[in-house]
C-alpha cells in the first residue's frame, strides 16, 4: 500500500501539474484558430487583467470547442444561450419569441402609422417619377413544423394577458395595410405559401437546420420571382438570372450560421449545395437604386440587378455600399452617411427605393431609414 | 483575486507553490512565513490594491496592540488596551461596513457616505478579535514575531472568505510545519473538488436565481418557479461557499497547514439549532466563544438563555451584510433556536426523528427568501409571485431554457447530492480499494479539467461569501 499511496500522490500532482501547464504547451503547439463570433478584444491594462487573459487565453478555442462538443454531442443541447436546439434544428431564441409569443410585436395603431409615412414617401416617388418598392422576408420558426419546444409550450399555457394580441402578428397587419395603398409590395411569405412545392420540398431547404438565414439556393428562387414582379409589375428593365445548385462539403455563408456560432470545431451535418449564378440576358433602364434592409435582403440577389450605377446605395443593417459597390463601410447614423457620402443626393438621384421589411423587424421597419428621408423632404 | 480565475489557478498558484518549494530546500520556517506572506499581499492587492494599506495598517496597529497589553501587569491598563484592541476592529469594521447604512439613515440617502467595503474585512477582522480574546485570556500566548501574526491574518488561502481560522488553530503550523507528498496530493485533490463544485454547480444553479430574481419586473413566476428558484438560490449558497472553503482548506493542506472545517453536512439537520453547528461552523463557534458563553450562555436560565440567542443571531445576521433584511434574517434564525429551546426545555419532545429534516430545511429555505432580497421592491415583487398565478412571457424564456435542459437536470441532481451525505460515502467506500482510490482521482481530475473549460469560457466567477 505504501508504494501505491505514493503512487496516487504523484499522480495527482502530475496531473495538476499537467492541467495548469496546459497553456505553455497551448502556445508551444499553437492550438489556436479564431473562434467564429469571439467578443472584441480588450487593450490589455491593470483593470482589466481577467478579461485580458480570458480573452487571450492558450489554447481557448481548443478549450472552447471540446467543452460546447461536449454539450452539444452529450447532452443535445446548444452551448450558445442566444440559440436553442429543437430537434436537430436551431433557432435564434428572438425567433422562437417572436414567432410564439410575440416579441416585437406593435400595437395595431403603430403598424398603420408605418403604412401612412410609406404612403407619404409614397406620394412624393410618384411625383418625381420615382418608384418605392417594399419587400418582406420570412423568419425561421414559420416553417418548423415539429412539436413546439417545451419551453413555448410552458410559457404559451400560463402567457402573461398583457403580452397577448388578437393573435395577429405585426407582420400581418403591416402586410394587409401595404395592400390596402398602391405602394409596390412584394411579400416573399405570400410567394412561398403560393407554391411550397418549389420552395419547401426538395433536397434543398429553405432554412437549413443550423441555419438562421434562409438558404442561398431557395432565397435566389425567391429572388426570381421578385424580379418578375420587378419586371412585370414595376416595369423595371433589370438583368434575367439563373442559378445552379451542387452538392458541396462546405457550407455557403450563412447555409451554417447558427451552427458555426457554436464553435464545436466540426462541420455542420445538412447537405450543402454550393450555387452559381448565371446571367440569362442583361437589360438596364439605367437606374439609380436606394436599397435598405437586413441581412436577408443579402439572399435576394440585389447585387447583380442593381450594380452599375454610381448613386446607388445599399445599406444591409449597419453596412453601407456605394460608389457602384466598390466600397463596403460600418455606418451608425443616417446623419453621418450624409456628410461621408452625400446621402441626400443619392437620394435625390435615385429612381427606385427598395425597403427590405423582414417580418420580425416591422417594429424597426427601414431602421429609420424613412423617419430621415421624411425628415428631410425639403432637401430632396 | 479569485480562487476560480485563469490568473490565480494558472499563474499565481503554481508560481506560489514552486517558489515555497523552492523556499522549504532551506529548511527554515522564517523564510517559508515570509515566502507565504509575500504571497499574501501579492493576492490581496490584485484586485484590491486600494484596501491594502488599511490591512496592513490594521495589521501594524493590532500587532503593537497586543504586544502591549500582553506585557502589561496592571489589570486596568492591560484591560483598557485590550479593549482599545477590541474597539479599533469593531471600529474599522463599522466604519467600511455598516456607516453608509446608519449615514443614510439619519442623513438621508443623498448625503449617505459612500465608503467601498475592503474586500474580506468581516473575515479577517473577526480573526484579529478572536486573537486579541485569546490572548488576553492567555488561551494562546501571544505572538512574537511579526510575520507570524501578519501571516496569521492574511494567509491568503483564508483571507477574504475564511474559515475564520483562530490563532491556537495555526500557531503550531506557523512555527513548524512539514508537509509531505500525501498533504500535497490530499490537497490538491480537495482543492480540485471544491473548484469543480463551485464552477459547475453553484454557478449552473446561481445563474437560475439571478435570471429569476433579476428580472422579477417582467414577469410573475407563480408558487412551482419560485420555490424551485429559491431552492436553487439555497443550494448555491452552499455549494459556493462550502467550495470556497474546500479549496482554502486544500490550499493550507499543501503548505502543511490544517484550517478548521466549515461545513459538515448542514441539510441533513433536523433542526435549525443543529443547522447552525453543521453550517459555517467557525462562525458559529466564534460567535458561540465571543458573544453567546460571555453572556452568559445557557447558564442563566431560559428567559436569559432565549435573550442570548437572538442577541447572538442578530449580530450574526448582521455580520452577512449591511442590510435590514440580513438582520431579520438573524432574528428569524435566532427565533427559530428560541422555539426549539423553549420546546426541548420545557416538553419531552426532542429534535431527532429524521422527518424533522423536511422542517429544518423547509425553515433553512424560508430564511434564504430574507437572505436573498435586500431590495424591499424585489422582496414584495417575490412574493406576489409566490402566491399569484405565474404570468410569463418571451422574457421568461433564458430563465426556462437554462431550467428545461439535460445538462441542468444533471447539475441539480449532482447539486442535490451534494446536500446529502453520498459523496462522501462514495469517496470512503472507494477510498478502500486501489481500483476505487484511482477512479475517484481521476473522476475528480476529469471534473476540474471540464471545471477549467466552464471557467475559461463563462469568464468572471465571483464567490458570493466575497462581499459578506
Amino acid at each position: 500500500m505504501k508504494y501505491f499511496d505514493r503512487f496516487k500522490s504523484i499522480f495527482a500532482i502530475l496531473s495538476f501539474a499537467l492541467i495548469v501547464a496546459f497553456p505553455y504547451y497551448a502556445t508551444i503547439f499553437k492550438f489556436d484558430e479564431n473562434l467564429v463570433g469571439a467578443e472584441e478584444k480588450v487593450e490589455l491594462s491593470f483593470k482589466n487583467i481577467d478579461d485580458y487573459i480570458m480573452q487571450n487565453f492558450p489554447g481557448r478555442t481548443l478549450i472552447v470547442n471540446t467543452k460546447n462538443r461536449f454539450l452539444y454531442e452529450t447532452f443535445d443541447i446548444s452551448p450558445n444561450s442566444s440559440i436553442t436546439k429543437v430537434k436537430d434544428n436551431l433557432f435564434a431564441i428572438e425567433t422562437l419569441n417572436y414567432y410564439y409569443h410575440g416579441l416585437y410585436n406593435i400595437s395595431d395603431a403603430e403598424v398603420r402609422a408605418l403604412v401612412r409615412k410609406l404612403e407619404k414617401f409614397n406620394d412624393y416617388c410618384k411625383k418625381n417619377d420615382k418608384k418605392l418598392l417594399i419587400i418582406t422576408t420570412p423568419t425561421k420558426p414559420r416553417y418548423y413544423n415539429g412539436p413546439m419546444p417545451i419551453v413555448d409550450y410552458i410559457i404559451s399555457n400560463n402567457q402573461d394577458d398583457s403580452y397577448d394580441t388578437d393573435g395577429l402578428r405585426s407582420y400581418d397587419v403591416f402586410r394587409d395595410e401595404l395592400k390596402k395603398t398602391d405602394i409596390y409590395f412584394f411579400d416573399t411569405i405570400e410567394a412561398i405559401d403560393n407554391n411550397k412545392n418549389k420552395y419547401l420540398k426538395g433536397n434543398i431547404p429553405l432554412f437549413y437546420k443550423g441555419a438562421h438565414h434562409w438558404s442561398n439556393y431557395k432565397a435566389r428562387l425567391v429572388s426570381f420571382e421578385l424580379h418578375d414582379y420587378m419586371r412585370d409589375v414595376m416595369g423595371l428593365k433589370i438583368p434575367h438570372m439563373d442559378a445552379v445548385a451542387s452538392k458541396s462539403d462546405v457550407a455557403m455563408p450563412p447555409d451554417s450560421d447558427l451552427f458555426d456560432v457554436l464553435n464545436l470545431g466540426i462541420k455542420s451535418h445538412d447537405d450543402y449545395y454550393t450555387v452559381t449564378d448565371k446571367m440569362l440576358k442583361y437589360e438596364s433602364d439605367n437606374l439609380n437604386y436606394i436599397i435598405r434592409g437586413g441581412s436577408f435582403m443579402t439572399g435576394l440577389v440585389l447585387i447583380p440587378i442593381t450594380a452599375g450605377y454610381n448613386d446607388t446605395v445599399l445599406m444591409s443593417n449597419k453596412l453601407v455600399f456605394y460608389n457602384n459597390y466598390n466600397n463596403q463601410e460600418e455606418f451608425e447614423t443616417y446623419d453621418e452617411l450624409e456628410d461621408r457620402i452625400g446621402l441626400l443626393d443619392k437620394i435625390k438621384n435615385a429612381d427606385v427605393f427598395i425597403f427590405e421589411v423582414h417580418e420580425i423587424n416591422v417594429y424597426n421597419a427601414t431602421f429609420g431609414f424613412l423617419d430621415y428621408i421624411l425628415e428631410h423632404m425639403e432637401e430632396i | 483575486m479569485v480562487f476560480s480565475s485563469p490568473v490565480f489557478l494558472f499563474l499565481f498558484l503554481p508560481l506560489c507553490i514552486i517558489t515555497y518549494f523552492i523556499v522549504s530546500i532551506f529548511k527554515n520556517q522564517k523564510a517559508n512565513n515570509i515566502c507565504l506572506l509575500i504571497f499574501s499581499i501579492m493576492f490581496y492587492a490584485y484586485g484590491s490594491f486600494d484596501f491594502l494599506p488599511i490591512l496592513l495598517i490594521s495589521i501594524v496597529i493590532n500587532y503593537y496592540l497586543s504586544q502591549t497589553y500582553s506585557r502589561l501587569r496592571i489589570k486596568k491598563k492591560k484591560k483598557l488596551y485590550f479593549i482599545i484592541s477590541i474597539v479599533f476592529n469593531v471600529l474599522l469594521l463599522f466604519v467600511y461596513k455598516y456607516l453608509n447604512l446608519f449615514s443614510g439613515l439619519l442623513l438621508g440617502v443623498e448625503h449617505a457616505t459612500k465608503i467601498r467595503l475592503p474586500i474580506g474585512i468581516s473575515f479577517y477582522t473577526f480573526q484579529v478579535i478572536s486573537y486579541h480574546i485569546d490572548v488576553y485570556r492567555k488561551t494562546v500566548k501571544r505572538s512574537d514575531s511579526a510575520i507570524d501574526f501578519s501571516l496569521f491574518t492574511m494567509l491568503f488561502p483564508q483571507l477574504i472568505a475564511g474559515p475564520i481560522v483562530r490563532y491556537s488553530d495555526i500557531v503550531d503550523r506557523l512555527k513548524k510545519r512539514t508537509t509531505n507528498l500525501d498533504n500535497i496530493s490530499s490537497g490538491l485533490i480537495r482543492f480540485m473538488v471544491g473548484f469543480s463544485k463551485k464552477i459547475l454547480f453553484a454557478n449552473a444553479l446561481g445563474n437560475i436565481a439571478d435570471i429569476a430574481f433579476g428580472n422579477l419586473d417582467k414577469f410573475v413566476l407563480g408558487f412551482a418557479l419560485s420555490v424551485f428558484c429559491i431552492i436553487c438560490y439555497t443550494i448555491q449558497i452552499y455549494l459556493d461557499f462550502s467550495a470556497y472553503s474546500d479549496m482554502a482548506i486544500g490550499i493550507g493542506m499543501i503548505f502543511g497547514f490544517e484550517f478548521p472545517e466549515n461545513f459538515n453536512q448542514p441539510f441533513s439537520s433536523r433542526s435549525l439549532t443543529e443547522f447552525w453547528k453543521r453550517w459555517h461552523i467557525t462562525l458559529s463557534s466564534f460567535f458561540s466563544d465571543y458573544v453567546y458563553k460571555p453572556l452568559g450562555g445557557s447558564r442563566k436560565g431560559l428567559f436569559r438563555t432565549c435573550i442570548n440567542l437572538i442577541i447572538v443571531f442578530a449580530l450574526s445576521g448582521f455580520w452577512h451584510g449591511a442590510n435590514f433584511n440580513y438582520l431579520i434574517w438573524g432574528l428569524y434564525n435566532g427565533l427559530f433556536l428560541v422555539i426549539e429551546r423553549v420546546i426541548t426545555t420545557k416538553t419531552k419532545f426532542r429534535f431527532d426523528k429524521p422527518i424533522l429534516l423536511i422542517y429544518a430545511n423547509i425553515v433553512w429555505i424560508i430564511g434564504m427568501i430574507l437572505f436573498r432580497f435586500d431590495n424591499f421592491n424585489t422582496f414584495l415583487l417575490y412574493i406576489n409571485g409566490l402566491f399569484s398565478a405565474p404570468k410569463l412571457n418571451y422574457n421568461t424564456r433564458w430563465l426556462l431554457q437554462e431550467i428545461f435542459n439535460p445538462y441542468f437536470y444533471a447539475c441539480f441532481i449532482i447539486s442535490i447530492l451534494y446536500l446529502t451525505p453520498f459523496f462522501d460515502k462514495i469517496y470512503c467506500t472507494f477510498l478502500k480499494t486501489r481500483f476505487g482510490t484511482v477512479v475517484i482521482y481521476v473522476v475528480v481530475i476529469l471534473t476540474f479539467v471540464y471545471g477549467i473549460m466552464e471557467m475559461l469560457t463563462n469568464g468572471f466567477n465571483p464567490f458570493i461569501y466575497f462581499r459578506f
